[in-house]
């Protein structure tokens, strides 16, 4: 990683980086007060100081490797006590977004995070297909009632029909595009630091931490550790936790209606008005979640009181704006149904409802903010096999230029 | 040479560049000056070093040289005014180049030239006011003599704390009937050709800076209060002792930039504190071979010949440099030592550094803007300082005034606001 540095420098990935974010990393002089007052950044090879020379430079080989960006919840303490207002934490978000589209293979994200216009059109692209597909399967017009009453929704729309024609293909596509992006990420970051060697049991052992991050974020709340006398409870009553606590909130409401669309409609689609114990709890759990969790993260980005709120990408509304819409348009199609709305209103909803969530996923899961999902869980599974098997014992000074 | 115009410069700021100024004016020609200085004496920030660098002499060597010229001068030309500021400044007429009125307020003067430091009054006095020239560190009497190079030299009486006719213990007690408790401030107007601005400048106030805990933690003191530490007549004695238990410091740790090169704070460069570091360190480790000394940097700024200065503190095996802004410092209640954190960007690692003490190398914020001009603008620039404006309308500046400045870099300014009077007064005198 030291003798390549000078070669691998490129000057386009310094404008990249500086068209994906706001961060005038260009004006750091390398003082490290954003590394030494970072709550999070370890103690061996603390962030986001490195980042930002590497940033200067254009050093691609460093920063295409590098895990920290995802180890970062931008708290924004380091923007606030940078002496040149030089923006680390900001960086940081860059390069998380820089990373997105380099894991991808395809070149999509790319073009999403560099245009907004591109961006538009394929959300467009996708809601034209399942259009099209909708249009093939269920006809644009509610099929007509013969004896006056109302059609029930899977008389209309069957949910295997659902199921088949448009959850599983997209969960196989999802599926297939984010672990090609993972092992890409895999072999950028593990596979190709020579140095280490990961004994296989590793991957097994370090599995818990993976889906105990996934869930709780707890790193998160560690932005929040300013000092180390104040209990948790004491924070937590001054709501130091809100943001993280309302981050894992909508984190796992859209998990738990992800997986529930995706495995168990019947269970959501039902023409009963009274359903199971189980689904109406996560139906309610998730319902509440999604639209407080898009309300309060619009707030902040509107307010700009936080430092991680202050400067929004298009990508970053695209996100809020259309989780609300599709938690928006579902709660009514349910309401819908349960109070034995028309038909023809039913019919239409369903489609507008599936026009904005199919593409959401399709564009943002793979390609855009959504990926960070599945990223920081693994970037920190990455960087504890990669700490465990001794490389930063070994190699001291391995990191640093 | 042409005739010099017939009324004096003002010079405002008795400190070294507004003395050098003047002795620079008045030595070269026949032009008059007036020094108005807001302290009581003169001498300004560095009477209150304990050794200025690079030479490490105490400042009141080079003082004495310059009051030597002043008393070897032709006195009737410098007129200083001490305990005087600016009230108001305007233009005599309407064109440019007929001279300034100034209003300048002078505090009430309690003990005249009679005094003879003899020290009797401040025995009797039963009031106590903090020393403000040793930063507060410490306390005297409310009839005090500021420092033991004062010029004048004299005592003077704090009006703040002094209780006047109730007490008069001071007036009964001394010899030399040197004072009046009844004197009566004073507002006067002068006409003066030109103005040199030599106001110099203040500390910047290290408690804005909270992440290091000046003013919380008792330990953490500034390049300044370190100065009177060192200096023999300061509150110590000249023994570096710690201010929360009086213990000698053994392992001290100078943060660069507190302050300085921060957008936050103060964006430029002060120019002088990595050198004042470098001084510090090599004379906390000469009064205390055992001492250690760490400098927290981002870059040490040594211009020149300083290089050699910096080459002569590094060299010393106790003393540590590291590169790496300190972002936090917290204190250890029971021992009260301090805990720094700072990344040590060489081996890219972050660190915790306990230090018996910390120098904040607080930066210098120029006092100019203070100055009360009236309906006068000086064209002070985004930070203070006035940097070669208001020239043609014969408004110079010399020091810190005009940029972060050490004593000998004010001192050639000084010459160089003499010459440019010079020039203007002669200029001005064609043109009349």
């Amino acid at each position: 990683m030291s003798n390549n540095t000078l070669n691998s420098n490129d000057i386009n990935l310094i404008k990249n980086i500086n068209n994906i974010g706001e961060s005038h990393f260009k004006k750091c002089f390398q003082c490290g007060t954003c590394s030494a007052i970072c709550p999070i950044s370890s103690d061996n090879k603390p962030f986001p100081r490195k980042e930002m020379i590497w940033s200067q430079w254009g050093l691609k080989n460093e920063l295409k490797s590098d895990l920290d960006p995802w180890l970062c919840y931008y708290c924004g303490k380091c923007s606030e006590y940078c002496p040149r207002k030089a923006d680390p934490g900001q960086l940081m978000m860059s390069l998380r977004r820089w990373l997105t589209t380099e894991y991808d293979w395809t070149g999509i994200s790319r073009l999403l995070y560099k245009s907004k216009i591109a961006e538009y059109i394929a959300l467009l692209i996708v809601a034209a297909v399942v259009f099209l597909e909708w249009a093939v399967l269920f006809g644009l017009t509610p099929p007509a009632v013969l004896n006056g009453g109302n059609l029930s929704i899977n008389q209309m729309v069957p949910a295997y029909k659902i199921d088949y024609f448009f959850d599983y293909p997209m969960m196989v596509i999802l599926s297939a595009l984010l672990i090609s992006f993972i092992f890409n990420m895999f072999n950028k970051t593990v596979l190709s630091d020579k140095k280490i060697k990961i004994p296989f049991k590793l991957y097994f052992t370090e599995l818990w931490a993976l889906i105990f991050n996934f869930f709780t974020q707890i790193r998160f709340s560690k932005c929040e550790d300013e000092s180390e006398k104040e209990s948790f409870f004491k924070k937590l009553s001054e709501g130091k936790y809100n943001f993280w606590l309302t981050h894992v909130f909508l984190m796992t409401s859209y998990v738990v209606l992800f997986i529930g669309i995706v495995f168990f409609l019947k269970w959501f689609q039902t023409d009963d008005k009274y359903v199971m114990f189980h689904s109406i709890l996560f139906d309610y759990y998730a319902s509440i979640g999604l639209i407080f969790g898009t309300m309060y993260f619009a707030f902040q980005r509107f307010t700009k009181k936080k430092e991680r709120s202050k400067f929004s990408h298009h990508t970053d509304w695209a996100f809020i704006v259309l989780l609300f819409l599709t938690a928006l348009t579902g709660i009514l199609l349910r309401a819908f149904v349960v109070y034995k709305y028309p038909s023809s209103w039913i019919f239409y909803l369903y489609l507008i409802h599936l026009m904005i969530l199919i593409p959401m996923l399709v564009i943002e899961v793979p390609f855009s903010k959504w990926s960070h999902l599945a990223y920081r869980p693994i970037a920190i599974y990455f960087a504890n096999l990669k700490e465990k098997a001794g490389s930063f014992e070994k190699q001291p000074n391995a990191d640093i230029e | 040479m042409s005739k010099l115009s017939e009324k004096p410069v003002l010079i405002i700021g008795g400190g070294f560049s507004g003395i050098s100024a003047a002795l620079e004016i008045t030595e070269a020609g026949n032009q008059s000056v007036i020094v108005v200085e807001k302290n009581p004496y003169l001498g300004g920030r560095v009477l209150q070093m304990y050794k200025y660098f690079p030479k490490l002499c105490p400042p009141f060597c080079g003082f004495e040289i310059n009051l030597r010229r002043i008393k070897s001068g032709d006195e009737g030309r410098i007129q200083f005014l001490v305990s005087s500021e600016i009230e108001e400044v305007n233009t005599i007429g309407s064109a440019d180049g007929k001279g300034y009125k100034v209003t300048i307020k002078q505090k009430p003067q309690y003990i005249n030239n009679n005094c003879t430091i003899c020290g009797e009054c401040a025995k009797v006095c039963t009031e106590n006011r903090l020393n403000d020239f040793n930063y507060n560190m410490d306390s005297q009497k409310a009839i005090y003599i500021t420092n033991i190079s004062a010029y004048p030299s004299k005592y003077n009486i704090d009006a703040e704390f002094c209780k006047f006719d109730s007490c008069k213990k001071c007036e009964s007690v001394c010899k030399y009937d040197a004072i009046n408790l009844n004197a009566k401030e004073e507002i006067f107007d002068i006409e003066v050709e030109s103005i040199i601005v030599a106001s110099g400048w203040k500390p910047y106030d290290a408690e804005k800076i909270t992440n290091l805990g000046f003013g919380r933690y008792k330990n953490v003191i500034t390049n300044v209060m370190m100065e009177r530490l060192a200096a023999d007549s300061g509150p110590t004695g000249g023994k570096i002792l710690r201010p929360s238990d009086n213990k000698e410091v053994t392992n001290v740790a100078f943060v660069q930039c507190a302050g300085s090169r921060n957008e936050n704070h103060l964006p430029y460069c002060s120019a002088i504190c990595c050198l004042a570091s470098l001084k510090q360190s090599i004379y906390l480790r000469e009064k205390n071979p055992e001492s250690n000394s760490t400098i927290f940097y981002i870059d040490i700024r040594t211009p020149g010949r300083y290089e050699k200065f910096y080459n002569r503190a590094s060299s010393d095996e106790k003393t540590k440099f590291i590169k790496g802004v300190v972002a936090n410092i917290s204190e250890d209640s029971l021992s009260g030592d301090l805990i720094l954190d700072a990344e040590d960007i060489l081996s890219g690692k972050k660190i915790k550094f306990r230090a018996d003490m910390v120098v904040l190398a607080s930066g210098m914020v120029p006092n100019g803007p203070d100055i009360k001009t009236g309906n006068i603008k000086f064209d002070y620039d985004a930070n203070g300082f006035l940097f070669n404006q208001n020239e043609n309308s014969g408004i110079f500046s010399t020091g810190v005034a005009k940029n972060p400045a050490d004593v000998y870099g004010s001192i050639q300014a000084s010459t160089g606001a003499a010459l440019s009077v010079l020039q203007f007064s002669v200029n001005n005198s064609k043109k009349g």
